[in-house]
């Protein structure tokens, strides 16, 4: 009680440097977990690069944890609507998100964003899929493509 | 812009992974070539043939076999006012495709001069619900009168094996599991087993009290919910918010209200006809609380209870106006005439119409569209 809340220092890919409280990214990040466990960090002089998540992505990253451990009390229904306006991001946010959480293997907030994909994928067209994520060159082969028309169900 | 044809293989083989309708597995592989080599298809050969219930009596031994049927709900092929399709479709022991309307067991009879093809590959499709047949293949086996709703479930990931759950004649519950030779009636019943469901992956039953329990592998019944009593018959359904009970309330007064049938049928037509539903209870699980709470509205969503399987879609995805009712058959008897027998009970308003003031509703099911093209199947 009364002791001042433990920070540690993550460092993002522009080098900008977010101090987030331990316990926060402890309860959610297994990669962090691991680094304060094994002893690699030390909170004197240590800052936690993450070369390939920037600082935008880091930012909303920390959002998710740190509402995630100071709201789980909340009913159910909160939180999936404090969620669903979270990922309320472009597919080029949800792909740094994706790349993040799974750099960091924050795993509630990857099955959060595998959800949202699956989501995304629902009742669309094939092209409108593409142009969703992105996808500028199928790379299929016309052999492949047949293939696919194949396996699709059809009726005569 | 981010290319998600570049995402790693690892994180797309996971994505595909937890993709649990063959139908959006088969678009996400469709994509591109990276997100098709990165996921496996699904296994399409379930075992198709399973013994028949454990029986003191057998004279000859029988089999069940399995079939699914997918309820689709496609859209027209651009953005247009056109209506969508709800539409059942299946197999059958020869591989045909067949039709079914959406709240039916029986397959609407086709014209087999249409030579009109629909693939699903080009239209915008939601893969809404699966429904699982169980039949007996010898037709004068007793068995062969089993009529009860069967729901299929994977364990864990799908190299675990499956289970399969219905409802035994003697109102307990029955559960095959892969690997098990046998089916396993569970002994433990308080009152008879209603309804039978899988919500996120656990196989859920409800008896005729309302009372709810969760079926482990291990035969265990872990109870999810008290009884709520009231109505006649439960019916589980399990949709993206939740999982929703729906109690139906029968009236025996039809007959009084029933004319002009044939001498024939007039009994068949007195045991069923007297089972006329006359209101309806939807309630919602409260996980937490471990008990039904009775909803006044289901917003945007529309509940279907049909003889085999129950669904739920939004009425921005059927694309009609309003949802906030549960759409029901109520009369199995009646195989030929589609339309007959169906219902709608608006929560809102609180009472039962026919489907036929609920046009919208009503043209999601048949005739198809026009844009589908299969007019030979008018």
């Amino acid at each position: 009680m009364g002791s001042p809340v433990k920070k540690i220092m993550l460092c993002s890919s522009e080098k900008e440097i977010f101090s987030v409280e331990e316990q926060v990214m402890v309860q959610h990040s297994v990669i962090i977990n691991n680094m304060i466990e094994d002893g690699s960090y030390n909170h004197e002089e240590s800052k936690i690069p993450l070369d390939c998540v920037d600082s935008k992505t880091l930012k909303k990253v920390i959002d998710y944890c740190t509402h995630h451990t100071h709201h789980h009390n909340d009913n159910q229904e909160d939180l999936e609507a404090w969620d669903a306006q979270f990922l309320n991001v472009d597919s080029n946010g949800l792909y740094d998100l994706l790349m993040a959480a799974n750099y960091l293997e924050i795993r509630n907030l990857l099955d959060l964003i595998y959800g949202t994909i699956k989501n995304m994928i629902k009742g669309k067209k094939i092209d409108e899929i593409r142009r969703i994520f992105n996808i500028k060159d199928h790379g299929f082969t016309p052999e492949e493509e047949e293939q696919n028309r194949k396996e699709y169900p059809h009726f005569y | 812009m981010a290319d998600w044809s570049e995402l790693p293989k690892e994180l797309l083989r996971l994505i595909s992974e937890l993709i649990d309708s063959p139908f959006y597995l088969l678009r996400f592989r469709s994509v591109c070539s990276s997100w098709r080599s990165s996921s496996s298809p699904l296994p399409t050969h379930l075992p198709l043939k399973f013994p028949t219930f454990p029986s003191a009596t057998a004279a000859t031994p029988s089999i069940f076999s399995l079939s699914k049927r997918t309820l689709f709900l496609i859209n027209p092929p651009h953005q247009t006012p056109h209506r969508s399709w709800l539409i059942k479709i299946g197999q059958d022991t020869h591989g045909h495709t067949l039709l079914f309307h959406p709240l039916s067991r029986f397959p609407i009879k086709s014209n087999s001069n249409s030579n009109l093809i629909l693939n699903l590959i080009d239209l915008p499709v939601f893969d809404i619900e699966h429904e699982f047949i169980l039949a007996d293949t010898c037709p004068t086996s007793l068995n062969a009168l089993y009529m009860e709703k069967v729901v299929f479930s994977w364990l864990g990931s799908r190299k675990d094996g499956f289970a399969l759950l219905t409802i035994h004649i003697s109102g307990r519950l029955a559960l095959f599991r892969s690997g098990h030779p046998d089916w396993t009636i569970i002994p433990d019943m308080l009152t008879p087993y209603d309804d039978v469901c899988v919500h996120k992956g656990s196989l859920f039953a409800v008896d005729s009290t309302g009372r709810t329990v969760i079926v482990g592998l291990d035969l265990s019944l872990t109870p999810v919910a008290d009884p709520v009593f009231g109505g006649d018959k439960k019916f589980l359904v399990a949709c993206e918010g939740g999982l929703f009970l729906v109690d139906k309330y029968l009236s025996s007064d039809y007959l009084c209200e029933l004319g002009g049938f044939d001498d024939d049928d007039e009994d068949e037509i007195y045991e069923l006809g007297c089972e006329r539903a006359v209101r309806f209870e939807v309630y919602r699980l409260e996980e937490m609380e471990r008990r039904w709470v009775e909803v006044g509205s289901l917003g945007d969503r529309v509940l279907f209870l049909g003889d085999d399987c129950a669904f739920s879609a939004s009425a921005s995805d059927l694309g009609i106006d309003g949802g906030d009712c549960v759409v029901f058959r109520d009369d199995t008897f009646n195989v030929n005439a589609l339309e007959s027998g169906l219902g709608v009970f608006h929560l809102d308003k609180g009472r039962i119409s026919p489907l036929s003031d609920y046009p919208s509703i009503s043209k999601l099911f048949w005739p198809p569209p026009d844009w589908v093209g299969l007019h030979g199947l008018h």
